[in-house]
């Protein structure tokens, strides 16, 4: 536990000195300097890390060293673009799009043979990365008008990819990835969805039905996150439906009352449904992430 | 199912979903009938204005809009000189601006400029819709811009736009950029 604290304050202490440095020196710099101190240092720290890894995989140094590279590469790839192509007079996201392709592949690759969390981590935070850029190479100066719907859709369909990951990381060496990526799936795909509500009756009642679909999924994954993700959602629009077609009515001290009683029946609810995760006969030991 | 389906099953719906969605917006954005054509072509016309220091000269835009379709023929107001509030500054002689007339070809997405002579023989729609539904439009376009990472610049843009879907129209003579979007005006379609 204490050699884990270390390795983590190490590498944050480590982290924050390079940032430093490298700005000291950036200006003194030339091109060539830029992308070595950031892609380069962020390669060796990826082989440092694979040493590490593949010598002494029952220590976590590996996946620190991992880590600093993760941070490094993505923003050390720019800088190769930028020092070679040119970002700031890109009329095409196509470079960068293929750059991120290609971190992406890196990752999956470097994944497939030491079988690592933090690899897992940033493959998919690159992957990800990369299906935004995709989408903008393709729609960038194209037919479409409606470019904001399009990344909603996008970002509703990333959250469900990183649900079934969630789901798939359930029994495996990316266990502790769970809980993250249900976070990050829910809020994704819930969030998105909100966005496309306003004005449209259609998805004012089906976000509702997105909310309990959350909520029942929650259930049977029996996961806290999702339950929590849904639950502040469902407060969220039924908050925004109240607003929107009753505070004319009824007026702001009882819509207050309505909102606190709201709130007091979605707590109940919540609260049986956290009761229903944790004590599941079915399954004596529940993942709860 | 084969086993290695029904144990990775989710892993593959998690790479299948975004693989679809991106299948299916190239297709739509590269389908050739995504196109928005018109059969009908139309005249535009562009200012340039010189005498910018002038006090009181006009607008392109003010200038432009003395150039109206009617009775379906073009018909070019008659403009006073600007009134001069301020004659003591103004030391050189007011220039009316210059406008230029140009037909665009839907077809090609071409333009070529014409006389005054030659518009005023056409039938012209002063609508900004054609009669198979296709508007003229400006928009902002915020070019390869992907916040926070970059900013690719910005620019007007003028567009076919029917329904959900817009084509870049290529104008000549037109200011494409931020400041001077206002030396641009539609006149009209050509009725055959």
């Amino acid at each position: 536990m204490f050699a884990k604290i270390f390795y983590v304050l190490g590498g944050i202490v480590a982290l924050v000195g390079i940032i430093f440095f490298v700005a000291q020196i950036w200006d003194d710099l030339g091109g060539a300097g830029h992308v070595l101190i950031t892609l380069g240092l962020g390669l060796i720290l990826a082989g440092i890390g694979s040493y590490f890894l593949k010598g002494r995989p029952e220590s976590r140094v590996g996946g620190i060293y991992h880590a600093l590279a993760g941070l490094l590469i993505p923003g050390g790839a720019m800088v190769t673009l930028h020092e070679t192509i040119g970002l700031d007079n890109l009329d095409t996201l196509w470079p960068v799009a293929i750059t991120f392709g290609a971190i992406f592949v890196f990752y999956l690759l470097l994944n497939l043979y030491h079988k690592n969390e933090v690899l897992t981590l940033f493959g998919i935070a690159n992957g990800t990365a990369f299906l935004y850029f995709l989408v903008g190479a393709i729609i960038n100066d194209t037919n479409y008008i409606y470019i904001e719907d399009i990344y909603a859709y996008l970002t509703m369909v990333v959250g469900l990819s990183y649900l079934f990951l969630a789901h798939s990381f359930r029994s495996g060496w990316n266990k502790r990835l769970v809980g993250v990526f249900n976070f990050f799936g829910a809020v994704g795909f819930l969030a998105a969805a909100f966005t496309r509500v306003d004005n449209s009756p259609l998805w004012q009642f089906f976000f509702f039905v997105l909310t309990i679909g959350g909520l029942a999924l929650a259930v049977y994954l029996k996961s806290r996150v999702i339950l929590i993700v849904s639950m502040l959602f469902l407060v969220a629009h039924f908050v925004y439906i109240t607003r929107k077609y009753f505070a004319d009515s009824v007026g702001w001290p009882i819509l207050l009352v309505i909102f606190g009683f709201l709130l007091i029946g979605l707590g109940y609810v919540s609260i049986s449904i956290n009761k229903k995760i944790g004590a599941n006969p079915i399954n004596p030991n529940p993942i709860t992430q | 199912m084969p086993p290695t389906i029904k144990n990775h099953w989710p892993v593959i719906f998690a790479f299948a979903l975004p693989v679809l969605l991106i299948i299916g917006i190239a297709v739509s954005v590269y389908w050739p009938f995504q196109r928005v054509t018109t059969d009908y072509d139309f005249i535009y016309a562009t200012c340039d204005r010189y005498n910018y220091s002038h006090p009181t000269t006009y607008s392109c835009f003010d200038f432009l809009n003395s150039y109206k379709v009617e009775n379906d023929k073009l018909t070019i107001l008659e403009l006073p000189l600007p009134p001069t509030n301020r004659p003591a500054i103004v030391d050189r002689p007011y220039i009316m601006p210059i406008a230029r007339l140009f037909l665009h070809d839907s077809e090609s997405n071409e333009g070529r400029e014409i006389t005054l002579a030659e518009v005023q023989t056409l039938k012209l729609s002063g609508l900004i819709t054609s009669p198979d539904g296709v508007s003229v439009s400006n928009k902002y376009d915020r070019g390869a811009d992907f916040f926070p990472f970059f900013d690719g610049g910005s620019s007007y843009g003028y567009y076919l736009i029917k329904g959900g879907k817009k084509q870049r129209l290529n104008l000549l003579g037109d200011n494409n950029n931020y400041y001077g979007n206002d030396n641009f005006r539609f006149i009209g379609w050509i009725i055959k």
